[in-house]
């Protein structure tokens, strides 16, 4: 799923504290389960924006709404009617969000309430970690399934650095050195050997560098 | 600042701070009439929101009283309810309103005067803060 | 059978805990009771006590006595006594005396529940009791913490008030002496209440200094090594020494001197000294039991029978909590209710009253028609319920305010049926006690029982109620028009248990069952019953174990209720209670049992040690290795000349800090044979604390008379096993504590007492959805003072999983789990529902957070619905999932999102 945090409260509140009516909207798809963009995160950050407005002498009506989704056009359909009554929208979804209702919607101010942080997934209750960096070619099978683009600080292919000392990366001790995983998985499931084969550079124009993405498939386009 | 009358709400749980207020009303100590009690089943019922709504309509301190840690017949229920405190703290923060104005308490019926003080001590904290700045 | 046997009520005499637990038990199951007490109110010696250890459960025990006083099955006698006994077993006649009348019953069975005495010091010379103002009992102590005692819980010193900053907690006062006091056993209690005391006492000022003079630390109950290591760590000093005098000092402080463990006389002043004094059966019952015709033992409490430790020598008369031995608060309850199982194996229940019908469901009006109702009981001053009636009076939604008279549940149906009110807001001073008032009310009026909330008077200002009280009035009833009947379903008991191990504890908790009138499966996953139980000689009485496992096992082969699955495991296991599936893999078929309850008694394996050159040398054996040896080869120790015992091995150490309870006992027990086979042959005990508590205590006098040597070692300087080949003599090394030098013993053998391990458990707890504690047994349910439930309702525990025990306890524990058990298994149906949360599948986000933050494990994903799934049957109701939940997908309408939101707004005035 992808991954986002909320924003502080403060900068939500610096972006909407000239409005009068606020809309937030929250969406149920990644950020529902990663508990930052749902249902009830749409009640707290409305009950904040009150709260701040009530503390800077500020009147605010603050409307709530969430939607199946808020990256397919029929979901961000939904508040047609109810839009336009507000002066700004904030969006609690990850960055396609604030995108897909600026793009439908070009008469409202749009605000991101979220920072969207990564593909990753869930460790434990709270706790959420990065996996897929979205490259574009995927090569995890070659290193026992742990991808060194995404999880290594250098997204090297041949590791690891000079950085890795005892299992954690230099950047950080809160950083597992993924490469050092990577070699004891495949110790572990004596294969070590297939590490000896070079891994010549990655043509990164699959990911990011090759300019923003978009991808069509005929046979499901109308 | 003097004649200043904060308004709490507090939260308590049904089984350990009722057990202390049982101890207290022996102890013929009384609520102040400016506590405004709401019931839960246990703390971990509460949430973010349900705290948040409470300065949102005007109160000047809220608090939550619930099972000592190792207690709770929920096993964990206080311990969440410190977190999600311990949360709308650092959010009472950022909006620059004292985070003083929540806390959280276990309580336990072996400490029933602790039941008692616990309001008046609120009181005390919000009345030398004064009234709530989100308070209209 | 069942038609053969007698029908009847109970008698029950003591309203201590024992008695109380005992009668609602008792009524559970459909026996109408007698709770004969003594005192005017019932609570016996628990209401004396600060926090019980480990946890406070102080809000427990009200809830229990009021249940007593409101059962329809229990009639409560206060300040009366018995008597007269006649008749036997099924029918006895009883004489009592209620209130000073004179009145005869009828009884099957009679319980002897009346409890224990604190030790009176005053009769002892040495520690200057009621000579030296400052020196007071423990019971005096715990008084003075008790915030309603006359000190309102500071802690002062008599002679002049001020808070002791040095205080000294003496052990053993009137326990383990013959010299002067009389009381050769252990008091079982007083090592942890005074461990208690001392951090309850830290509490209250951590700066003030306390010490527990002790002769052997006895925590050998389940959390209680953990505890002493953690009152150790709060700064509780722990002194081995006991103490002979005490010396005033400037008139008020007390000079405690004593001999240190290096062996050196010190002297330490102290302003205030507690005696931790030890236990004494209270004589008026034991005079009672002496009438009754029951045998008293030499320790003065009542003497029970081999392998159980709740019958006596009398047919059809009980006894359970401390007038058997000294027990704590847990041992009492279990004890109460193996009590309950032991009458239903002889007696079918004959209740006190007809069992209520409830009429079905009517629908609810959707206009909401309060009933207000207060409760104040008669003689008490009424003008806050007066007061609060006037508030209520003018609400919207309130159909009539109303006070009931002291017939609750009669009132409050009349009320409900005159004013065609809905739904009920009642008011009392602790409406805790009440709701199961309200809530068969309800029910009778064919109304959900859930359509109910409370107002709590206490607290309020006596001089001004009124803001106080109107809002709480107005809270209640705001929250009151907000409720919405909650779901319930009825679903059918499968009247059979599951007993997942075929050790001792598996095998009487299965007998238990079957002779209350119930199918009960064994599964085994070895190929024969009888567990770790097989390799032990006798009990620490001295009564052959294999000639009563023997007795156990022809009895479950004979039973037709019974059936058992050897060789086979537990694979799954869904459902609630009164209704589980469970998959069992016999060799290669699945068997699926459809059964009410489980009785999980999987056991648990001595610890194979690495130390002690275990396995290394033939002649070093486990304890249960040993103890095998001597049943089956006693020759092997006719020319031994020395053995030594090795004590906690394994056990009380940093990764495993518990104490596996009966090694010493058993360690000592085994000595005591081995010398009656060789009585030349020298044996060492090599220990840390000597812990045969209560009257294991005796074994423990036994085995130092006959000549048994006790060394006691630190874990900083352990035993040093050696030997040149395995096959050469074994020398051991330890420094003794008296000599203070080490010493070389040249045994012929050795054997280990080795920590408990339930290995099995992860698994079990699994497949069970049951906790386990941080040790890795069955942890208890947290609801607390339920020593034989687990977390997962309809789940219970017996023997070694849940903590090492002797088999005397393992047996009163598995015939504890069988009486829970049967409550379940005697209805014909259970409801689920009401105070739980509630899914809707059509918000649900799947992302798994309810499953990660329930405390029992309860939601799951269902896959055919696509949703998060919460079992009402298995929903303990807190919360904390609906709290949680980012899609708002899942409501409890008991406590919903309204009355949370709304109320603040609504107190504060702003609605």
């Amino acid at each position: 799923m992808i991954v986002a945090e909320q924003k502080p409260i403060k900068e939500v509140w610096e972006m909407v504290k000239d409005y009068e009516k606020v809309l937030v909207i929250g969406c149920k798809g990644c950020v529902t389960v990663c508990n930052v963009g749902g249902a009830k995160e749409v009640g707290v950050l409305a009950s904040l924006l009150r709260i701040a407005a009530n503390k800077n002498g500020k009147t605010m009506e603050v409307g709530e709404a969430t939607l199946e989704r808020q990256c397919d056009p029929e979901y961000i359909e939904e508040v047609r009617d109810i839009i336009g009554e507000y002066d700004a929208v904030v969006s609690i979804a990850c960055g396609v969000g604030p995108q897909f209702l600026s793009e439908r919607y070009p008469q409202s101010r749009i605000f991101p309430g979220l920072n969207t942080k990564f593909m990753g997934g869930a460790i434990e209750h709270g706790v959420w970690s990065e996996r897929c960096a979205g490259c574009g070619t995927c090569v995890v099978h070659y290193f026992g399934g742990l991808c060194p683009i995404a999880r290594c600080s250098k997204s090297l292919l041949n590791g690891p650095c000079g950085g890795s000392s005892g299992g954690k990366c230099e950047i950080s001790k809160e950083v597992d050195c993924i490469w050092d995983l990577i070699v004891r998985k495949l110790m572990e499931q004596g294969r070590l050997d297939e590490l000896r084969q070079f891994r010549p550079p990655k043509d990164w124009t699959t990911a990011r560098d090759g300019g923003p993405r978009t991808m069509i498939r005929e046979e499901l386009v109308k | 600042m003097n004649d200043f009358v904060p308004q709490i709400v507090a939260f308590y749980c049904s089984n350990c701070a009722s057990a202390a207020a049982d101890v207290a009303e022996g102890l013929k100590k009384e609520l102040p009439n400016n506590i405004k009690i709401i019931n839960v089943p246990c703390t971990g019922r509460i949430e973010i929101l349900h705290l948040l709504k409470a300065f949102e309509k005007g109160a000047d301190g809220v608090y939550v009283a619930g099972c000592q840690e190792d207690s709770c017949r929920y096993t964990s229920g206080i311990i969440k309810a410190k977190k999600r405190v311990e949360y709308v703290k650092k959010l009472l923060e950022e909006l620059e309103i004292e985070p003083q104005r929540i806390e959280v308490f276990s309580m336990s019926a072996s400490r029933g005067q602790e039941f008692a003080d616990t309001g008046a001590k609120m009181i005390e904290r919000i009345r030398s803060l004064g009234p709530s700045p989100a308070r209209t | 059978m069942a038609s053969k046997k007698a029908i009847g009520r109970v008698l029950v005499i003591g309203g201590g805990i024992s008695g109380i637990e005992v009668s609602l038990s008792l009524s559970r199951v459909g026996y109408g009771v007698y709770l004969v007490e003594r005192m005017s109110s019932l609570g016996g010696m628990i209401p004396n006590l600060q926090r019980l250890y480990p946890i406070c459960a102080c809000c427990k025990l009200n809830p229990k006595i009021a249940s007593c006083e409101q059962d329809p099955n229990i009639k409560v006698l206060t300040n009366s006594s018995v008597l007269a006994v006649s008749g036997t077993k099924g029918d006895f006649t009883v004489k009592l005396q209620i209130n000073g009348r004179k009145q005869e019953i009828k009884v099957g069975s009679i319980v002897l529940a009346s409890g224990v005495k604190a030790f009176d010091p005053s009769l002892y010379d040495t520690y200057s009791y009621g000579r030296y103002p400052n020196v007071i009992t423990s019971v005096e102590y715990e008084q003075m913490q008790k915030p309603l005692g006359p000190e309102g819980g500071q802690i002062k010193r008599p002679s002049d008030g001020k808070t002791p900053q040095k205080i000294a907690w003496l052990q053993c006062v009137g326990s383990r002496d013959i010299n002067t006091c009389d009381a050769p056993y252990c008091s079982t209690v007083c090592c942890m209440y005074a461990l208690k005391e001392a951090v309850n006492t830290k509490d209250f000022d951590q700066d003030i200094d306390t010490t527990i003079f002790y002769m052997d630390m006895r925590t050998h109950g389940k959390g209680f090594e953990r505890y002493m290591n953690d009152a150790n760590s709060r700064g509780v000093k722990l002194i081995r020494s006991r103490i002979h005098t005490i010396d005033l000092v400037d008139n008020e402080d007390l000079l405690i001197t004593y001999v240190d463990d290096k062996g050196a006389l010190q002297k330490e002043k102290f302003e205030l000294v507690v005696l931790s004094v030890g236990l004494r059966p209270s004589s008026e019952a034991v005079d009672l039991a002496r009438k009754m015709g029951v045998k008293i033992n030499t320790e003065g409490y009542i003497e029970t029978r081999a392998f159980s430790e709740v019958q006596t020598n009398k047919a059809g008369i009980f006894a359970c909590g401390g007038i058997t031995s000294p027990e704590d608060i847990k041992g009492s309850i279990t004890q109460a209710k193996a009590v309950v199982s032991e009458i239903l194996s002889f007696l079918k229940p004959s209740p006190l009253t007809k069992e209520y019908k409830y009429p079905p469901l009517k629908d609810l009006d959707p206009a909401s028609k309060i009933l207000f109702a207060y409760h104040i009981p008669e003689g008490t001053d009424a003008h806050l319920g007066k007061r609060a009636e006037k508030i209520a009076s003018n609400l919207n939604g309130v159909v009539k305010a109303v006070r009931l008279g002291e017939d609750l549940l009669g009132d409050l149906r009349k009320k409900l049926r005159e004013s065609k009110a809905n739904k009920i807001v009642f008011a009392s001073c602790s409406p805790d006690i009440h709701k199961a008032i309200l809530e068969k009310a309800l029910r009778l009026n064919g109304l959900n029982p859930y359509l109910y909330e409370t107002v709590d008077l206490r607290v309020v200002s006596e001089k001004d109620a009124g803001p106080q009280l109107e809002d709480r009035v107005r809270a209640a009833i705001a929250r009151a028009e907000f409720l919405v009947p909650p779901p319930l379903r009825e679903i059918e008991v499968f009247k059979q248990a599951l007993v997942v191990g075929g050790g001792l504890a598996g095998i009487q908790a299965a007998l238990s069952i079957a002779k209350s009138g119930y199918a009960v499966t064994i599964v085994e996953k070895t190929d024969k019953l009888g567990g770790h139980s097989r390799h032990v000689k006798s009990n620490w009485r001295g009564e052959d174990t294999q000639k009563h496992l023997d007795k156990l096992i022809d009895a479950v082969n004979k039973n037709k209720k019974i059936k058992v699955l050897l060789n086979a495991e537990v694979k799954r296991n869904v459902g609630s209670p009164g209704h589980f599936a469970t998959t069992v893999r016999q060799g290669d078929t699945d068997i699926e049992i459809l059964h009410g309850v489980t009785v999980l008694a999987t056991g648990a394996n001595p610890l194979q040690p690495r130390e002690y050159l275990y396995g290394q040398h033939r002649n070093v054996f486990i304890w249960s290795e040993l103890s095998q040896k001597l049943l089956e080869d006693p020759s092997f120790f006719k020319d031994s000349k020395a053995g030594v015992f090795i004590q906690c091995v394994g056990s009380r150490e940093p990764d495993r800090p518990y104490c596996s309870n009966f090694c010493c006992t058993f360690a000592i027990k085994t000595a005591i044979d081995l010398m009656e086979i060789n009585p030349q042959m020298q044996i060492y005990i090599l220990y840390r604390d000597i812990r045969t508590f209560g009257f294991r205590e005796s074994l423990y006098r036994q085995a130092r008379e006959k000549g048994v040597i006790f060394v006691r070692y630190e874990p900083s300087a352990k035993p040093l096993v050696t030997a040149d080949n395995p096959l050469s003599k074994l020398q051991v090394t330890v420094r003794d504590h008296v000599l203070n030098q080490p010493i070389t013993i040249e045994p012929d053998f050795i054997s280990l007492q080795t920590a408990i391990v339930p290995e099995a458990n992860p698994q079990i707890a699994e497949i069970f959805g049951v906790d386990l504690d941080e040790d890795g047994f069955f942890a208890e349910s947290p609801e607390k003072l339920k020593p034989v439930e687990s977390t997962r309702p309809g789940v219970f525990l017996a023997g070694l999983g849940h903590y090492p025990k002797d088999t005397e306890d393992s047996l009163t524990q598995a015939k504890a789990a069988a009486a829970k058990a049967v409550e379940i298994l005697s209805q014909d149906t259970v409801e689920i529902g009401g105070q739980v949360a509630e899914v809707h599948p059509e918000k649900c986000a799947v992302c798994c957070t309810c499953v990660r933050t329930c405390p029992f494990h309860v939601p799951y994903i269902d896959h055919d619905k696509g949703a998060a799934y919460i079992d009402p049957g298995l929903c303990e109701g807190c919360g904390l999932c609906v709290a949680e939940c980012p899609g708002k997908a899942i409501t409890m309408v008991t406590c919903s999102d309204e009355m949370l939101n709304d109320a603040p707004a609504f107190l504060l005035g702003i609605s």
